[in-house]
C-alpha cells in the first residue's frame, strides 16, 4: 500500500528531469494544495490536474523562468520559498489542523488478506499514470523533445525545440501531476500544511536514489523507499522510517550523486 | 630536473585523453607543448596541476612524488597554472585579485599591496589596477591570469593557452613577459595552439597528439619533423 | 574614484552599528516593556545566527538547515542539565561539542564527496529534517513533539537562570558585539580566504588554498555558533520543541535575514531588528493565525528575494 503511495510520488519525479533541475522541489507544494481543497471523490481527479497544472503556468511565467537562468541553489530557493508560502497561506486559512476524509467502504477479502479497495484503486491509478507518462515520454513528440531538453538542452535549441516551450509544458505536467498525487494521497492519509514539505523531500529523496533522468529509476525508487518505509514503521516507528530513508539519501548522494540508475552526471 | 612524468594515462568515458606520456622538464627553461586540438594538452597541465587525478602514471616534482597529492599543496609547492579560459573573481578589482594571491602566499597586508603593484606593472595592468576584474576584456583576462599566477611566487608556471588570439604588439609584449619569467630562474611550461610564436620563446618544444608525445626537441628539429607536420595537417600533406 | 567613496559608505555602516548596539542597551533604562525587551533578544539571537549561516554560506556552502545546530545547542544543554546534572556553563561546552561533532561529520562526507551547491543544501534540509523526526520519535527523553521544559529551580547566576528578562537582554547584546568585534577584526583574513573558496572553488585550489580544511572550519564556526544560541535560548525561554527547533520555518528565517542582511553580520543586525519585531508585531494584531502568516511571509520573502537576485543576474551581469 506504501509502496502504492510511492509509485505515486516516484511519478512525480519523473518529470523532474525535463529541467534538469529543482523545479520538483516546487511541485510538492502543489499536491497539497490540492489536498488541502479538501477534495471528494475521484471524479473530481481530472480537475484538479487541470487547476493545478494552470498554477503550475502561472509560476512558471511568475518565478521560475527568470529563475532558470540562474543558479541550481537559487532555483532550490525560490521553490523553498515558494512552498513555505503556500503552506503558511494553507496554515492560515484552514489552520493546522489535519483533515481526513472518511470513506465506508468494507474492506475486500481476498483468500486471507484484507485489501481495502481505496488502496487499491489509488494503487491502480497511480500505475496506470506511470505506465501514461512512461509512454508519452518514450513515445509521443513532445516526450521525445522532453527527454532531448533534458538531457541536453543547448543541443536541443540547436535542434530546434523551443526550450522555453517545453519548460513550460514540462512545470504543467509536474504540476498537473503533483495535484493529482496529493488528490490520490488524501485518499488514504489526512492532510496537514507541513505535510508540503515532507511529501515534497520524500519526492526529492526518491528521485535522487533512483537516479535523476531515469524514468525507470524513479519508479525503482519509489518502490525501494515504499518497502523500507512499510518495513520500519510497522517494526519501530513512523518517524524513524523516515529517518531510515532520509539516511539512505545522504549515503547514496555521496557515493553516487547520479543514483542508482541515473545517467547523466550532475554535480 | 625539476619535473617529470612518468608514462601518464588518464582515460575519461570514451576518450582517452593521455596514453603514456613521459616528459622532462629542466630548471629554468621554457617548455612548448603544442598539439593539435584534442591531443591532451590540456589534461597534462591538469594531470601536473593536480586538478585530474591520473589513470597510471607518476608525476614527479623536485625529486618528490606529487602524484597523489591535492592541487592545493602542489600551488603551495610552487606548481601553478593559469585556466584557458581565465577566470578572474569578477566582482573584486584587478589590484584585488592579485593581492588575494599574494596574500595566500604568506604576505602581510602592506607587503601585499606592494607586491601586487610591481606585478601588474611587470604584466602591463598598472593603469587598470582599480577596474573590476570581470569588467576586462579577454586579453586583459589573460594578463590578470597571469598576474595572478606570479603573485604565488612559483617555481613553474604552466600557462595553458595565454597567448591565444593576440596579435601583433600585444603577441610580442605577452612573449616579452614569459621571456622576463625565465630571466627570475621561474620554468615555464607553455601549452600553444600556434606554432610560430611558441617556437620563438621556446627552449625546448614537445608535440602531443592524440594523447601520445610524437616529438621531443629543439624548436627547429621538431617543427620540420614529418610526423608532426603529419598530425597538424593530416594525411593530405 | 570608487574607493573613497566606499570607505565612506563602510564607516557609515559600522557606525549605525555602533549607535544601535548603543541604543540597544540604553533602552532599559527607558522602556522596560517585557514584551518588546523579548523582541530584541530574539532579533539578536537570530542575528547572531544568521551571522553564522553567512560565514558558512559565503565559503560557498548554503545551508537550508541551519536550525539543526540550534535545535543540537538547545537539547544538547538540555540533556546536560538535567540528565547529567551539569551547571550552565559546562552544558554549554556539551553543547557546543555536540555541534561541533554533528557538523564535522556532515562536513567530512559532504566536502570529502564533492557535495555542493545544491545537493549540500538538499543535504542539510534532510539533515535538520532527520533530527526532527529523530528527536519526536525519542520521545522518552525527548518529550516528543510537545517538547521539553526546563523547570525553574533556583535562580542562580552560576544556572544562568534569571527570574527578570534585563540580564539575558545585556548577555545576548554583548555577545552580538563581541561577535561584531571579532568578525571585524579578528577573522578578516579567514573570512577573506572563505570568499574566494566561495566564488570559484578550482581558482582557490589553484591558489594553494586547501579548500577542505577551510570549508570544514567555516561549517564548525557557523555550527557551533548557531549551537551557543541553542544554548541561550534553553535558559532563556525554557521551552523547546522539535519542530520550533529543528524546523525549516526556523531555518528559513536565518537564511532570509541572512540573504537581506548580504551576507555580512552588520547588515543581519539590521536586517534581524527590522524583520523580528515585525513579526512579533503581526502576533499581536493577528493572534491565532499568525502561525501561518508568518511561515507565508519568510516563504515569500525568500522566493522573491531569490527572484530579485537572478533578475539582477540575468541582465547581463558580465560573467566569469
Amino acid at each position: 500500500m506504501a509502496i502504492g503511495l510511492n509509485i505515486i510520488t516516484g511519478v512525480l519525479k519523473i518529470i523532474n528531469f525535463a529541467h534538469g533541475d529543482l523545479i520538483m522541489l516546487g511541485m510538492y507544494i502543489s499536491f497539497w494544495t490540492s489536498v488541502i481543497l479538501g477534495l471528494n471523490p475521484l471524479i473530481v481527479l481530472p480537475s484538479v490536474f487541470i487547476i493545478i497544472a494552470l498554477f503550475g503556468v502561472l509560476t512558471y511565467l511568475g518565478i521560475f523562468s527568470p529563475v532558470l537562468r540562474s543558479t541550481d541553489l537559487e532555483q532550490l530557493l525560490s521553490t523553498v520559498g515558494l512552498g513555505l508560502l503556500l503552506q503558511g497561506m494553507a496554515q492560515t486559512l484552514w489552520q493546522s489542523d489535519y483533515r481526513l476524509l472518511r470513506f465506508d467502504i468494507q474492506p475486500l477479502r481476498i483468500g486471507d488478506l484484507f485489501i481495502s479497495p481505496l488502496m487499491l484503486t489509488v494503487f491502480s491509478i497511480s500505475l496506470t499514470s506511470s505506465i501514461v507518462l512512461y509512454l508519452f515520454l518514450m513515445r509521443t513528440r513532445t516526450g521525445i523533445k522532453i527527454r532531448a531538453v533534458a538531457q541536453d538542452s543547448v543541443m536541443a535549441s540547436l535542434l530546434g525545440i523551443n526550450k522555453r516551450k517545453i519548460h513550460l509544458i514540462t512545470t504543467m505536467i509536474g504540476f498537473g501531476l503533483a495535484g493529482l498525487a496529493g488528490g490520490l494521497i488524501i485518499l488514504i492519509f489526512p492532510a496537514y500544511p507541513t505535510a508540503g514539505l515532507q511529501y515534497g523531500l520524500m519526492a526529492w529523496i526518491i528521485m535522487v536514489i533512483g537516479g535523476l533522468g531515469s524514468v525507470l529509476g524513479a519508479f525503482l525508487g519509489g518502490i525501494i523507499i515504499g518497502i523500507v518505509e512499510v518495513a520500519f514503521a510497522t517494526f519501530y516507528n513512523v518517524e524513524l522510517a523516515r529517518v531510515i530513508a532520509f539516511t539512505l539519501f545522504i549515503m547514496v548522494i555521496a557515493l553516487k550523486p547520479t543514483g542508482l540508475l541515473g545517467g547523466r552526471a550532475r554535480v | 630536473m625539476i619535473l617529470r612524468t612518468i608514462d601518464i594515462h588518464k582515460r575519461f568515458g570514451g576518450i582517452n585523453a593521455l596514453r603514456g606520456v613521459s616528459l622532462d622538464v629542466n630548471e629554468g627553461e621554457i617548455l612548448g607543448i603544442i598539439g593539435p586540438n584534442g591531443s591532451g594538452k590540456t589534461t597534462l597541465i591538469n594531470a601536473i596541476s593536480g586538478f585530474i587525478k591520473l589513470d597510471k602514471g607518476k608525476v614527479i616534482y623536485r625529486g618528490r612524488d606529487i602524484t597523489n597529492s591535492p592541487p592545493y599543496l602542489r600551488a603551495k609547492l610552487g606548481i601553478v597554472r593559469t585556466f584557458q579560459i581565465p577566470r578572474p573573481l569578477a566582482e573584486l578589482t584587478v589590484m584585488e585579485n592579485t593581492a588575494v594571491a599574494a596574500m595566500i602566499s604568506g604576505r602581510d597586508k602592506e607587503e601585499m599591496y606592494r607586491y601586487s603593484e610591481t606585478i601588474l606593472e611587470q604584466v602591463g595592468l598598472a593603469s587598470s589596477a582599480h577596474k573590476k576584474a570581470g569588467m576586462l576584456s579577454v586579453i586583459e583576462k589573460k594578463r590578470l591570469e597571469l598576474a595572478r599566477a606570479l603573485a604565488l611566487n612559483p617555481k613553474l608556471v604552466m600557462l595553458d593557452e595565454t597567448l591565444a588570439g593576440a596579435r601583433g604588439n600585444e603577441l610580442t609584449s605577452l612573449l616579452e613577459i614569459i621571456k622576463n619569467l625565465k630571466d627570475k630562474g621561474i620554468t615555464v611550461i607553455m601549452v600553444e595552439h600556434i606554432i610560430g610564436a611558441v617556437s620563438s620563446v621556446s627552449d625546448r618544444i614537445v608535440v602531443l597528439n592524440e594523447g601520445v608525445k610524437i616529438a621531443d626537441g629543439h624548436p627547429k628539429e621538431v617543427l620540420e619533423d614529418y610526423e608532426v607536420i603529419k598530425a597538424y595537417i593530416g594525411e593530405t600533406a | 574614484m570608487s574607493r573613497p567613496v566606499s570607505s565612506i559608505i563602510k564607516l557609515n555602516l559600522d557606525t549605525a552599528l555602533i549607535i544601535g548596539i548603543a541604543a540597544i542597551l540604553i533602552l532599559p533604562l527607558f522602556q522596560v516593556n517585557p514584551y518588546v525587551l523579548h523582541t530584541i533578544i530574539l532579533s539578536l539571537m537570530f542575528a547572531i545566527m544568521a551571522a553564522g549561516w553567512s560565514i558558512l554560506a559565503v565559503s560557498g556552502s548554503v545551508s537550508l538547515g541551519h536550525a539543526a545546530f540550534f535545535g543540537i545547542g538547545a537539547y544538547f544543554t538540555y540533556f546536560a542539565l538535567t540528565i547529567a546534572g551539569l551547571p550552565s556553563v559546562p552544558a554549554l561546552a556539551v553543547a557546543a561539542l555536540a555541534s561541533l561533532i554533528a557538523s564535522l561529520l556532515m562536513g567530512y562526507i559532504t566536502f570529502k564527496f564533492g557535495i555542493s551547491g545544491i545537493y549540500f543544501a538538499l543535504v542539510t534540509i534532510a539533515f535538520a529534517e532527520i533530527l526532527r523526526e529523530l528527536f519526536i520519535s525519542l520521545r522518552e527523553i525527548t518529550g516528543g513533539s510537545l517538547g521539553v521544559s526546563l523547570l525553574f529551580r533556583d535562580f542562580s547566576p552560576m544556572n544562568f537562570i534569571f527570574d527578570s528578562k534585563l540580564p539575558y537582554y545585556y548577555f545576548i547584546a554583548i555577545m552580538f558585539f563581541m561577535i561584531y568585534l571579532i568578525v571585524k577584526y579578528g577573522i578578516k583574513r579567514f573570512l577573506r580566504v572563505l570568499s574566494v573558496i566561495g566564488n570559484d572553488e578550482f581558482t582557490a585550489a589553484s591558489m594553494g588554498i586547501n579548500t577542505f580544511r577551510y570549508r570544514m572550519m567555516a561549517l564548525a564556526v557557523s555550527s557551533v555558533l548557531n549551537s551557543v544560541v541553542g544554548w541561550f535560548y534553553l535558559h532563556y525561554f525554557r521551552y523547546i520543541t522539535p519542530d520550533a527547533m529543528f524546523g525549516l520555518l526556523t531555518s528559513v528565517e536565518i537564511v532570509v535575514i541572512g540573504l537581506m542582511g548580504g551576507l555580512n553580520v552588520i547588515g543581519t543586525f539590521f536586517a534581524s531588528l527590522f524583520l523580528i519585531p515585525v513579526g512579533e508585531m503581526l502576533r499581536a494584531a493577528l493572534g491565532g493565525t499568525y502561525a501561518g502568516l508568518n511561515i507565508l511571509i519568510y516563504g515569500g520573502l525568500l522566493t522573491l528575494i531569490v527572484l530579485l537576485r537572478s533578475k539582477r543576474i540575468g541582465r547581463g551581469k558580465v560573467s566569469q
